[in-house]
């Protein structure tokens, strides 16, 4: 509820309500009127020089830094806030957690008091990649894309993101800038001149392949490109031009009235389209570079995908290896796969009270390698009033599966036909009416209270729980400011549990990443509606 | 004599060599080359496109030599679109004007063997935005405008960037004309904290929308700051921008600095049953050319908000209001200059427009659709019942309307009348009461077609106009045509009417799609009545714009 007050002092008007990362001292609440001077310097991290026209802002207040870097903010009352600092080119520590997909840690917040002395904030500056990308007789190249990609390790699973994409110029020049530090991987291309369509009697159509920095055509040839703070490369990429191809075929299965589409998905995020007649199925994709991609067809009925009840068919992803014309590839439409969790509270609380949807589960392709959460592709839909999940549009295949739960509940059991989905992965195979998974979560599930003892004061430590009776749950929490880590609602059972510093990178998802600390933690063991308390070390990790 | 003086001609151009007729390969033949319209040098590597315009031909495509030069041979007589392109210049068809150009015509009495294509070098504007202290301004929005060469009081966007790190943009293949460039950016460290208070007697029946505003008491009043809308040589508005000169293939530098100013807030009442965050898009122009312009909101109380953080200037403001479920976009222009407050109030009138479509005897009305749209918003629609009737289902604020019929054939406007508005034409102009409009169309069209002939000659690459005239007017628009390879032209689907018809030369350098230049043409022009379902040729004579009169 939003209230409104005068500040006669200023006759201005602002909001009163709870403003982000400023809690205000319980004991002084709204009864003191006591402000303070807040000054400070703004400095890079690496040079630890001042930095000039940066901007600062503190609870309501905000001011530019001078040209040595100095800021005085007045009238800041007493209390708990984040000193946030911006400035164009630079990075703060907040956005360079953001950007490598950190886990949420507490950010670093000042106590305003009459004894506080001055701040001092560090930005990081921003690194710059660019260059110019040619053909092999020296001519530059224009409308080329260029993308950067960057790992994150996201729950624990390294994944390829691409992060920034772009396209040369007229002189085939490219700039990225705004990067934080880390290591990148450029591709270039694929590029097929803007042909579209076969129409030419002339000699074979040419492009350009997708080509990885600094030459290659695969991954596995890239080089990676070190970006340090305040670094700036400038690269060089040839491209070579290659013949072009089509891939043709026909989709089966197509009915009228209904809209097919194909999708034909290369390296490096590259999406092309292909043109289908939707009398007869009869498609050809634009003209492609050599290269592998992967092309399949969906047909639905104008329903949104994901709609609680859009109807759709799609084919199996055919991948094809391109180095000449492909033809006479056939699609098969079949009717999507719908798979529905049925969720049931068996728990002993005794109210039947609904509660939507308990845990939420994520599916990782285990075949694809790509280790990425395949949620986005697979339409879930949760029909209102059910405690039932629907994914839609899944395919065959092994998948690991994870249960998130919300605090609340844990995952009891769950099962699919007779697949125990807590120990192992989830087979999904083609054949039709596949059973439910079964989820049954309880929310009698006690509580790990871990308080971790380490030297020096560092908020934001990651403490894992790996759950003895189903090694799959890895489970983790952090540290807050008093050095305790909570993991509620966890099923009762036996737990290893152990800290390790520096773990923003781990793929802990590796089999045996986690046996070195797994020989150190301490084990605990959980009781129903009980909370189990256990003290431990920081472990160290080497990065 | 004639055509040994064409075989001779042929001879130097023709990469294949000459051979006895016996000998020469079946069909006929296009020949020519690929020149650079402005340096006039030959342009190798140039890809060039010749596409039938009749069936049971397939279009092919070949690379010119080293002297620019190409040739399709076998070729069956008919119109052909002949087509250059290449990497580094606009593409052009045969002598290409604008959007018209000629077909090439093949056969028997055409000679097709030294046709040029002009290909116009693509240019370069670049360089830097900076801020009043020097410092480089990045993420700033640069788009450059090009004058139409065809009408000077109208421009459209070619090309747009976004700066750099350095400040530094770059927009690239832009044919030759004149351009203006502007910049709409944001300071990026601006903070805007609100400065409208509540009233003492808040409006009551609104609920307050729970949101949280970056509600800041500035400890800085250098903060609270925008850059206008700025074009290349300082000024604010397009009509006093500096233009920028493209001739052909260069690269033309310029700089921009924006200067920061105190930025301005404005009082928004809502209409009281709103939910919500207000709506709004302020745009530098119409929808279709202008840059939006960032607007922050704040709840001052409920159903008003103060909109912050806008620069001086002139803006179209489209506010999407939905009112029990009913759509109703209402278009503002706004001025916002030196005072700090302006009160936009959208819950002054809007008006309900219906009415009534006929045709002739036979006229099905279902399946029309009747369109009314004003610049700078998406066009309103509605289907016409089988009973003639339309009601549209938008309120409507003041303002002129375009009325438009569409609908699965093709009709067009005969009359059209209201009540409660002032209709003239096609226009329906809007006041404060509802409105009822009668529409009538008629889906009887003519063809207009002949030839055009320069000192008796059949002549290709005319301007050919068909200009209405009295009440013709008001309902159907000026048509154009370029004369093809054999001197024809051809204007389908004409609405019915009186008009004059004109052929022009050497206009194509002039204002040729403005009224007022044509005017002086229409004196020695050929009257001619469209009837429905009727189809008129005839011959027109061509007049020289370089000399004012017709040629003889």
């Amino acid at each position: 509820m939003m209230s409104w007050h005068r500040d006669d002092r200023r006759q201005k008007y602002f909001f009163d309500d709870d403003l982000p990362f400023v809690r205000r001292d319980p004991a002084l609440q709204d009864s003191s009127t006591e402000t303070f001077k807040v000054t400070g310097t703004v400095i890079d991290s690496a040079t630890k020089q001042p930095i000039a026209g940066a901007l600062v802002e503190l609870n309501e207040a905000a001011t530019l830094v001078d040209d040595k870097g100095n800021f005085t903010l007045q009238d800041i009352p007493r209390i708990t806030a984040l000193v946030q600092v911006t400035k164009p080119g630079y990075f703060n520590q907040q956005q360079i957690e953001g950007m490598a997909g950190a886990a949420f840690q507490q950010p670093q917040m000042i106590n305003i008091g009459p004894d506080m002395g001055p701040v001092t904030v560090e930005l990081v500056l921003e690194g710059i990649i660019s260059g110019q990308i040619t053909s092999a007789e020296g001519e530059p190249l224009d409308e080329i894309p260029v993308v950067l990609s960057s790992s994150m390790v996201t729950e624990g699973v390294r994944t390829w993101q691409p992060r920034v994409g772009k396209r040369s110029d007229d002189e085939g020049r490219f700039r990225i800038a705004n990067l934080t530090p880390g290591n990148y991987y450029l591709s270039a291309g694929p590029s097929n001149n803007g042909l579209l369509a076969r129409t030419l009697t002339a000699r074979r159509p040419q492009g350009y392949p997708l080509t990885y920095y600094p030459s290659g055509q695969d991954m596995a040839e890239a080089t990676r490109i070190v970006i340090t703070p305040g670094k700036h490369v400038e690269l060089a990429l040839s491209m070579i031009r290659q013949p072009l191809y089509e891939i043709s075929g026909t989709v089966n299965g197509v009915s009228p009235g209904e809209s097919v589409s194909i999708q034909v998905q290369g390296s490096a995020n590259f999406g092309a389209g292909a043109s289908v007649d939707p009398r007869t199925g009869a498609f050809h994709t634009a003209l492609l570079p050599a290269g592998i991609y992967t092309i399949r067809a969906t047909m639905h009925n104008g329903r949104t995908l994901g709609g609680a009840d859009g109807a759709e068919m799609l084919t199996p992803r055919v991948e094809i290896t391109l180095n000449a014309d492909v033809s006479d590839v056939h699609l098969n439409l079949a009717p999507a796969q719908t798979i529905s969790f049925n969720f049931r509270n068996d728990s002993t609380s005794g109210e039947e009270r609904p509660f939507g949807i308990p845990v939420w589960p994520m599916l990782i392709s285990a075949e694809q390698g790509k280790g990425r959460s395949l949620n986005q592709d697979i339409g879930m839909a949760a029909p209102p009033g059910k405690q039932k999940l629907l994914l839609r549009n899944i395919e065959p295949g092994r998948y690991e599966i994870e249960f998130h739960p919300n605090g609340a509940f844990y995952v009891a059991s769950a099962t699919f036909g007779n697949q125990d989905l807590l120990r192992d992965d989830l087979v999904i195979t083609a054949e039709g009416n596949p059973p439910s998974i079964e989820v049954s979560v309880r929310d009698d599930g006690g509580t790990i209270s871990a308080e971790v003892s380490t030297s020096r004061e560092a908020p934001g430590i990651t403490v894992f729980a790996v759950s003895q009776d189903f090694p799959k749950a890895i489970q983790r929490a952090f540290t807050s400011k008093d050095g305790v880590a909570v993991f509620s609602g966890v099923a009762p059972g036996h737990y290893k549990v152990f800290a390790i510093d520096n773990a923003s990178d781990l793929e802990y998802r590796v089999p045996g990443a986690l046996d070195s600390f797994l020989l150190r933690a301490a084990d605990v063991s959980v009781q129903a509606k009980q909370q189990a308390n256990v003290r431990i070390e920081v472990l160290h990790r080497e990065n | 004599m004639f055509l040994l003086m064409l075989l001779a001609a042929s001879f130097s151009l023709l990469t294949e060599p000459w051979a006895p007729a016996a000998q020469q390969p079946a069909g006929f033949s296009i020949s020519g080359s690929v020149v650079n319209s402005v340096t006039g040098n030959a342009v190798p590597e140039a890809e060039v496109t010749l596409q039938p315009q009749f069936r049971g031909a397939e279009t092919q495509s070949i690379t010119t030599d080293g002297s620019g030069g190409f040739v399709f041979s076998g070729l069956t007589a008919g119109r052909y679109t002949l087509t250059a392109s290449r990497r580094g210049f606009m593409p052009q068809s045969f002598l290409q004007h604008g959007s018209y150009f000629s077909a090439v015509v093949v056969g028997e009495e055409f000679d097709t063997s030294h046709i040029v294509l002009r290909l116009p070098p693509q240019g370069v504007i670049s360089g830097h935005i900076l801020s009043e202290t020097g410092e480089p301004i990045r993420d700033a929005r640069v788009t450059a405008f090009l004058r139409d060469p065809s009408n000077p009081a109208e421009q459209s966007q070619r090309g747009a960037a976004e700066s750099d790190d350095e400040g530094s943009y770059r927009i690239g293949r832009l044919p030759p004309g004149t351009y203006f460039v502007c910049v709409t950016a944001q300071p990026w460290y601006a903070r805007h904290p609100p400065t409208i208070p509540p009233s003492d007697t808040p409006r009551v029946g609104s609920p307050i929308f729970h949101e949280r505003p970056t509600s800041l008491r500035s400890s800085d009043a250098r903060l609270d700051v925008a850059y206008q809308v700025t074009f290349f040589g300082g000024a604010t508005q397009m009509a006093d921008a500096q233009p920028i000169q493209i001739d052909g293939g260069e690269t033309e530098s310029a700089d921009i600095t924006l200067t920061p100013v105190p930025a301005r807030h404005i009082r928004l009442n809502m209409p009281t049953n709103t939910m919500g965050f207000p709506n709004i898009e302020l745009r530098t122009g119409p929808s279709s050319i202008g840059n939006q312009i960032p607007v922050q909101a704040l709840q001052v109380e409920p159903g008003v908000w103060e909109l912050a953080g806008i620069p001086p200037g002139h803006f179209t403001a489209t506010l999407h209001i939905a009112e029990q479920g009913k759509q109703s976009p209402q278009v503002r222009t706004i001025d916002v200059g030196d005072g700090s407050v302006v009160d936009v109030d959208p819950t002054q009138g809007s008006v309900s427009i219906k009415g009534t479509l006929r045709g002739e005897a036979g006229f099905r009305p279902l399946g029309s659709r009747i369109q009314l749209s004003m610049a700078g918003i998406e066009p309103f629609r509605t289907d016409v019942a089988p009973d003639g009737t339309f009601e549209f289902k938008e309120e409507f604020s003041q303002g002129t309307y375009t009325l438009v019929v569409g609908g699965t054939t093709p009709h067009y406007l005969t009359n059209l009348t209201a009540t409660g508005a002032k209709a003239s034409g096609r226009q329906l102009e809007v006041g404060t009461k509802d409105v009822q409009l009668s529409v009538t169309v008629s889906g009887s069209f003519s063809d207009v077609s002949g030839f055009a002939l320069l000192a008796g000659k059949r002549t290709p690459g005319m301007l050919v106009v068909l200009v209405p005239q009295g009440a013709t007017k008001d309902t159907a628009p000026i048509r154009f045509d370029q004369s093809d390879g054999d001197g024809s032209f051809a204007l389908h689907n004409v609405a019915a009417g009186n008009y004059v018809l004109l052929a022009v030369d050497h206009a194509w350098n002039l204002a040729w799609a403005n009224p007022d230049f044509l005017a002086q043409f229409i004196s020695k022009g050929q009257a001619v009545i469209a009837e429905a379902g009727g189809k008129s040729t005839l011959d027109i004579t061509v007049q020289d714009a370089n000399n004012g009169g017709p040629k003889r």
